[in-house]
């Protein structure tokens, strides 16, 4: 292992500019935060003469009794339906997808996959032409079969509501992480319960699910993190479901539709938020150190049988099925419809409303073309920065013996902690109180998407333990500078790892939708916060349009990266 | 209630009528006053306006071009201009020349100094037709109305009171938008005391279960999600209409009516085009312009039609937009706002 004064000054030198640039991306957001909420009076900026230090933030959130009486018990439901129904529905898909004979596994791994490109906004309100209890497509097509009147039967402006839609949205992450775990475990056990005559359910229920018992909870500290987090859902179905969780009331406080943001509540709502996140990586880490123990996840080689589903191929296709119809199929098709048909109904529209219109109101419109152009430079350099940085803080965690290096790795966990409302407040607040020019361009946003270094660490981290240090040690010995060995035998061998990281990264930053809507002017506006306006301000045909188009776009990159992501995936 | 129908349906028709009104008159164009400014504009280049909506600003763009060349018009149109204005200007970068928003929109720049008053009159406006010391000139009115879908509901199932949408019978069948139900619930508060008010969004939320959302409630109304969508505003109704939609509306009293302007950023980095613009929105010429890409209409004390005649006679209780109700609708909205959302109790 290298020790710090083994190392020349071009790996001193990129070694300190990496870390000082994951400090200060992450640090930037918190630090923020913390002093904001510790700033007033209200609307103020923390940084703006007139402001002072007070409690007075502080002490209006422990007093207000809708946080108690309704946002964190709403915010308790919310996560736990959503974490409970995302993990029966992406283990189950994802044990059907690696460790059965389940036809047809390679489409249907990149069809649930499709939630993830779709920018969330987008799904929400396909879903509520779909499950909109008086006129949803479902909902007339149920009662239709059933003779039934008035409402319902599905209410998608409801708890329940938005805790499918919620899960239905989230199930891709959760499967992505379920189905790397599940493709690794040796089938021996398996086998042998089958070969006992025991039943692909029994075989399930008695040795899949003990067995991988401790690798899932890690997944279920992430995903419960992220669902806490999500912004998006609870803005657009809970708020008419009458359903408040906590990361729509920071957006209220930033957006109070009668006055002017009040961001030191902003950063006082944010800071237990906070605090939580940070109490559950803490858990995740303790949960993956523990993990990483276990044998059922290893090393060794083994030839991969597939589970015969037998009796059960048709409940499981049905499933599957039904997860793909509603979760990407009939979005996808609500959205062509309505580009091509704008406001038409499907059992009443003539050959005549269809129209192209919506795409050539498109391509006519400027926005559009600053959007494209935005969102990929954005989605680009960002992915580029994160890749750049998490490789390096993984270097450093697998192969210095600093004791900092314990530090970097909790550092760089705790940046999926940080939620994205969160993340843009703070890039906000610290970039109109520092007169840089950068507020309100496109190098804002880069810097704002540039703190999730969580992801592209731990495939790093991954990647780095199964490259023997001889050969780094041999290119040393032979002369070469550290820069020349990572040029020349690192980045070459950990390319497939930071290409998989590098799509990854791509597809969150061209379907963000947060950090853009609080930091978005005319001159940084990208194709997610177009997307919204146009659905916003009565214009779904060009709307449907535009997302149509960034699904077009986005599904051949997932198909090209499911190669590197069957093989590389999120060993954390 | 006859009389009250019948009095909201007049209403309907002096405003389809405002359409139709004859386009204004030129004649300060030509001035050597403006063509000195126009000159200094063309110097600057550029001019940046920022808007409450897309639809508002978006045609500002041809229309200011077709009398005034060589000046690039940028727009950016957004509900939440106001706060993007403030903490830009508290950042120190400033970079939007005219703002257009509401009076109540208004008041947090004004409150802030941000503006800087101008002289209307070489653009032919009326001083009546000004507010905030002359930092706002108006340009348009909106009115507060009922819409409904025209397949599922008749005009004589919509209240012409807006005391009458809180009622069981509008149960999971009304829906609203976050930004202007508040806005209407606020001037209400000035018509009727801010008890009742907020007892009326209570109602809203509880008894109605009305639909608050973002999202486009035409949408909603057109598929028959819901039938009523209360606090939209006349203008988008018309055109929602013109496009085919099964949508009409009705406008019920107290009639609200809200107050829209342009003014002149303090640190407007062009200042010149920044004068010129804003006066061109003030004027005949450009509500005319704006009267015919949006169908938003004037109905201040000085405009010549039918709608603004009736609003102005005295005969219809109307809660007008003013200097000095601002600061109480402002509040009054806050906590509607925060009541709908569920922010509050």
């Amino acid at each position: 292992m290298p020790k710090a004064n083994n190392l020349d000054w071009t790996a001193r030198l990129v070694i300190v500019a990496g870390v000082g640039a994951a400090i200060y991306l992450i640090g930037v957001p918190l630090t923020m935060l913390a002093f904001a909420a510790l700033r007033g009076p209200a609307d103020f900026l923390p940084l703006e003469p007139g402001a002072r230090w007070t409690f007075e933030n502080i002490h209006a959130l422990l007093a207000d009794p809708v946080i108690y009486t309704r946002i964190l018990p709403d915010t308790f439901v919310f996560v736990a339906g959503t974490v409970a129904l995302v993990f029966c529905i992406a283990f189950v898909l994802a044990w059907l997808v690696e460790r059965t004979d389940l036809p047809a596994r390679e489409t249907w791994f990149s069809l649930i996959l499709f939630p993830l490109l779709v920018p969330t906004p987008v799904l929400a309100i396909a879903w509520i032409l779909l499950m909109g209890p008086n006129a949803g497509w479902f909902n007339v097509a149920i009662r239709a079969l059933l003779g039934l009147d008035g409402q319902g039967p599905i209410n998608v402006f409801s708890m329940p509501g938005l805790i499918v839609c919620q899960a239905l949205a989230s199930t891709p992450y959760v499967f992505l992480l379920l189905s790397a775990t599940l493709r690794s475990m040796d089938p021996s056990l398996e086998e042998a319960s089958g070969a006992s005559g025991a039943s692909p359910l029994s075989t399930f229920r008695r040795i899949t699910l003990p067995v991988l018992l401790p690798g899932l909870l890690a997944p279920a500290v992430l995903i419960t993190l992220i669902t806490a987090e999500q912004f998006e859902l609870p803005l657009i179905i809970g708020l008419p479901a009458k359903v408040t969780v906590f990361s729509y009331r920071i957006y209220f406080e930033l957006n109070p539709l009668g006055s002017l943001p009040n961001y030191g509540a902003a950063a006082a709502l944010s800071l237990p938020f906070v605090a939580f996140g940070i109490t559950l990586l803490m858990i995740y880490n303790r949960l993956i150190r523990r993990a990483e123990r276990y044998v059922t996840v290893t090393g060794k080689a083994f030839r991969q049988r597939r589970l015969p589903l037998r009796a059960w191929r048709i409940p499981a296709l049905a499933f599957t099925t039904l997860y793909v119809a509603v979760a990407a199929l009939c979005p996808a098709a609500v959205l062509l419809w309505t580009s091509f048909f704008g406001y038409a109904l499907p059992l009443s529209a003539t050959a005549k409303d269809f129209s192209l219109g919506a795409y050539q109101h498109l391509f006519a419109n400027r926005a559009f073309w600053i959007g494209l152009e935005n969102t990929l430079v954005v989605a680009t350099l960002s992915a580029l920065i994160v890749t750049a940085i998490g490789a390096l803080l993984g270097w450093i965690i697998t192969r210095s013996r600093s004791r900092w290096r314990h530090l970097l790795d909790f550092l760089s966990v705790m940046s999926v902690g940080i939620p994205a409302v969160i993340a843009g407040l703070g890039v906000m607040i610290f970039y109109l109180s520092l007169p840089i020019g950068l507020y309100g361009t496109v190098w804002i946003l880069v810097v704002a998407y540039s703190f999730r270094f969580a992801t592209t660490t731990r495939l790093a981290r991954a990647g780095f333990m199964q490259i023997h240090q001889e050969l780094e040690e041999a290119s040393a010995t032979s002369g070469a500078r550290w820069l020349a060995t990572q040029r020349r035998i690192l980045i070459p061998l950990m390319r497939p790892v930071l290409i998989s990281g590098f799509v990854l990264l791509f597809i969150v930053g061209v379907r963000e939708f947060t950090i853009p809507l609080v930091l978005f002017s005319q001159d940084n506006v990208v194709l997610s916060v177009l997307l919204w306006q146009l659905f916003q301000y009565g214009q779904p045909a060009p709307a449907a349009a535009l997302a149509s188009l960034i699904i077009a776009v986005a599904l051949p990159v997932v198909i090209v990266a499911r190669r590197y992501l069957t093989a590389r995936t999120i060993a954390g | 209630m006859q009389r009250a129908s019948q009095c909201a349906y007049a209403l309907c028709a002096a405003i389809g009528a405002v359409i139709l009104a004859a386009p204004a008159q030129a004649g300060w164009i030509d001035s050597p006053q403006i063509a000195q400014l126009h000159e200094a504009a063309k110097k600057e280049g550029k001019v940046v306006i920022w808007g409450t909506h897309p639809r508002e600003v978006g045609w500002i763009s041809a229309a200011f071009a077709k009398l005034f060349p060589g000046i690039e018009v940028q727009v950016l149109g957004d509900n939440d201009i106001a706060v993007k204005a403030i903490a830009e200007a508290r950042g120190g970068r400033h970079e939007v020349d005219v703002y257009w928003h509401s009076m109540t929109g208004h008041l947090p720049v004004v409150q802030r100094d941000l503006l800087v008053p101008i002289d209307w009159s070489p653009f032919a406006v009326d001083r009546r037709n000004t507010a905030f010391d002359g930092r706002m000139g108006f340009t348009s009115n909106i009115v507060y109305v009922i819409a409904y879908n025209t397949k599922a509901a008749k005009a004589s199932d919509v209240p012409t009171n807006w005391a009458g949408a809180v009622d069981e019978r509008f149960k999971g069948k009304a829906t609203a938008s976050t930004f202007l139900l508040p806005r209407l619930v606020g001037a209400l508060g000035i018509a009727w005391g801010e008890d009742r008010a907020f007892e009326f969004a209570r109602g809203l939320r509880e008894t109605t279960d009305i639909l608050l959302t973002r999202a486009p409630r035409e949408s909603l109304l057109q598929s028959g999600e819901r039938i009523f969508a209360f606090g939209e505003i006349d203008s988008q109704v018309r055109s929602f209409a013109a496009d085919g939609l099964p949508v009409a509306m009705v406008v019920p009293e107290p009639v609200v009516m809200g107050q829209f302007g342009a003014s002149v950023m303090k640190d407007a980095p062009h200042p010149n085009a920044a004068r010129l613009l804003a006066g061109f929105l003030a004027s005949a010429e450009g509500k005319d312009s704006r009267r015919q890409a949006t169908g938003q209409a004037d109905y201040g004390p000085t405009a010549d039609n039918d709608l603004a005649r009736r609003i102005h006679s005295g005969k219809l209780q109307v809660v007008f937009d003013a200097a000095d109700n601002m600061a109480a609708r402002e509040r009054l909205f806050g906590t509607a706002a925060a009541i709908l959302t569920g922010q509050s109790r």
